[in-house]
């Protein structure tokens, strides 16, 4: 791993290239079969999702009334919760800092829907790899069920639709990173 | 909270006298071929004081803690014979936090691992000492040769997750020694059970939680790589460690006070068959038999 390359795990849909491609603008993304230790694969519905704008969020809105707007009342969003007996099965994309600033604005994380989280994962050659991915440290957060092995469906909302507004939510970033003149890669 | 999972490290029979953990409990035990030695560490001490150097590690720890890990490998590695130096693995963790306190004052170091670096600086001057090969300090493979920062062993959640209770605590105790205390005991325990904000015991179970997964690893590890020795070393705080030490290796209250000095901290061991042990101060700790 490079400096400037990192690693990041990507679980339920983000495990899927085209979604990846949507959300970072570029198709040509390495990435390979890996599993998360020590975390369970839930989906949470609309109801789930926090309902309160975070007092340090760029605007005045709550990630549930965000998803609600882009998408319908019957939303359903993948998200990971701690388990220790639990594995989580995705992909381990690797992509530069920036890159993963269009993940962290898809995930909402700057609103509060899921946190940061730096974890272990193992490839399928059994290589441990020291990643980035997004969740919830909290054993206790409300899913609506949980999902075990690696063969689960990619999309639980229509393909299409979460494609093209995961093209538009990541051409609204560049433009409003233009307008700002900066990026928040150095976070990472 | 967890009643799904199984925490590997839990311990039985009678609770064991500990009065302070510091750096030298952190014992230099050579883990046998397919055996694990896991480190928990509190971090270096860090300055405090408000200015540019606010959260940096102070001068002093640096080196003390320098010291003691040097000490740690040099011990370890000139037990190992000569014909066995090829094989033993080591991989050094660290929790992400960067600093948050009551006040709202932040800074972005990251004292657990700026704390590991200081580890992985005594370790490779141990390893060249005793021709250990470079690959065989794992986090080259794992993390570009710096610390593995995970999640699971950051201090206290609320800073980030519960800014209600934050604010809640700092009207009511201060932002000083009080607010501390109050958290620690568990004062507030209606309240912040109330807010759904995590307690001392749900931070036992958490950084359990961290060791289980940790050992997780190891296990898939040695079954990759038979007949190995594994050292996982883990930095974390004084808010995650003494509480998991107070509930599940010396099996006291977890809202009463155990010290764990900067750079203090324990050695856990897991056998061939998955079997944690270890010794604090001369008593023996007992784990339930818990498979993996």
């Amino acid at each position: 791993m490079t400096k400037n390359i990192l690693h990041y795990f990507g679980y339920g849909t983000n495990r899927d290239l085209d979604m990846m491609a949507a959300m970072i603008g570029r198709k040509d993304i390495a990435g390979e079969p890996g599993k998360l230790i020590g975390y369970e694969l839930c989906i949470q519905k609309v109801e789930h999702i926090p309902g309160e704008p975070l007092v340090s969020a760029p605007a005045p809105l709550s990630p549930r009334e965000i998803v609600t707007k882009a998408f319908d009342e019957a939303f359903e969003l993948y998200i990971i919760r701690p388990n220790a007996n639990a594995e989580t099965y995705g992909t381990i994309w690797q992509m530069t800092p920036e890159e993963y600033e269009f993940v962290r604005e898809w995930e909402l994380l700057e609103f509060g829907m899921q946190e940061d989280i730096k974890a272990m994962a193992m490839d399928s050659k059994g290589n441990i790899i020291n990643v980035v991915t997004h969740g919830t440290l909290s054993a206790s957060t409300p899913v609506d069920r949980c999902i075990v092995g690696d063969t689960y469906e990619d999309y639980i909302v229509p393909k299409k639709g979460i494609l093209q507004v995961a093209e538009r939510v990541r051409l609204e970033y560049i433009e409003r990173m233009k307008n700002n003149g900066k990026t928040k890669s150095d976070s990472f | 909270m967890r009643e799904k999972e199984s925490l590997f490290f839990e311990r039985e029979g009678e609770p064991i006298k500990i009065e302070r953990i510091t750096p030298r409990d952190i014992k230099p035990r050579l883990p046998a071929p397919n055996e694990t030695v896991m480190v928990l560490q509190r971090n270096a001490k860090d300055m405090r004081e408000p200015g540019d150097d606010f959260g940096a590690l102070e001068k002093e720890a640096i080196e003390a803690t320098r010291t003691e890990a040097m000490r740690f490998f040099d011990t370890l590695f000139s037990e190992l014979p000569e014909d066995e130096r090829e094989k033993v693995d080591v991989m050094i963790v660290a929790s992400d936090a960067t600093l948050l306190m009551p006040d709202g004052q932040l800074c972005e170091h990251r004292r657990a691992v700026e704390t590991a670096e200081i580890i992985i600086q005594a370790l490779k001057v141990s390893m060249g000492k005793f021709d250990i090969p470079k690959d065989q300090f794992l986090n080259n493979t794992i993390s570009d040769g710096e610390p593995i920062a995970v999640s699971e062993l950051r201090d206290l959640l609320m800073f980030e997750e519960s800014p209600e209770f934050v604010k809640y605590m700092t009207e009511k105790h201060g932002t000083g020694k009080a607010f501390w205390v109050a958290y620690e005991t568990d004062a507030e325990r209606e309240k912040r059970i109330e807010m759904g904000v995590e307690g001392p015991k749900e931070i036992a179970d958490r950084v359990n939680y961290a060791l289980t997964v940790r050992a997780r690893i190891a296990a898939e590890h040695h079954k990759a790589n038979p007949d190995r020795r594994l050292v996982m070393w883990n930095v974390s705080h004084y808010d995650a460690i003494s509480p998991f030490i107070k509930e599940y290796i010396a099996g006291v209250d977890v809202t009463s006070y155990l010290p764990v000095d900067h750079s203090g901290g324990i050695t856990l061991q897991v056998d061939a068959k998955g079997q944690p042990h270890t010794t604090i101060q001369n008593q023996e700790v007992t784990f339930k038999n818990k498979t993996l």
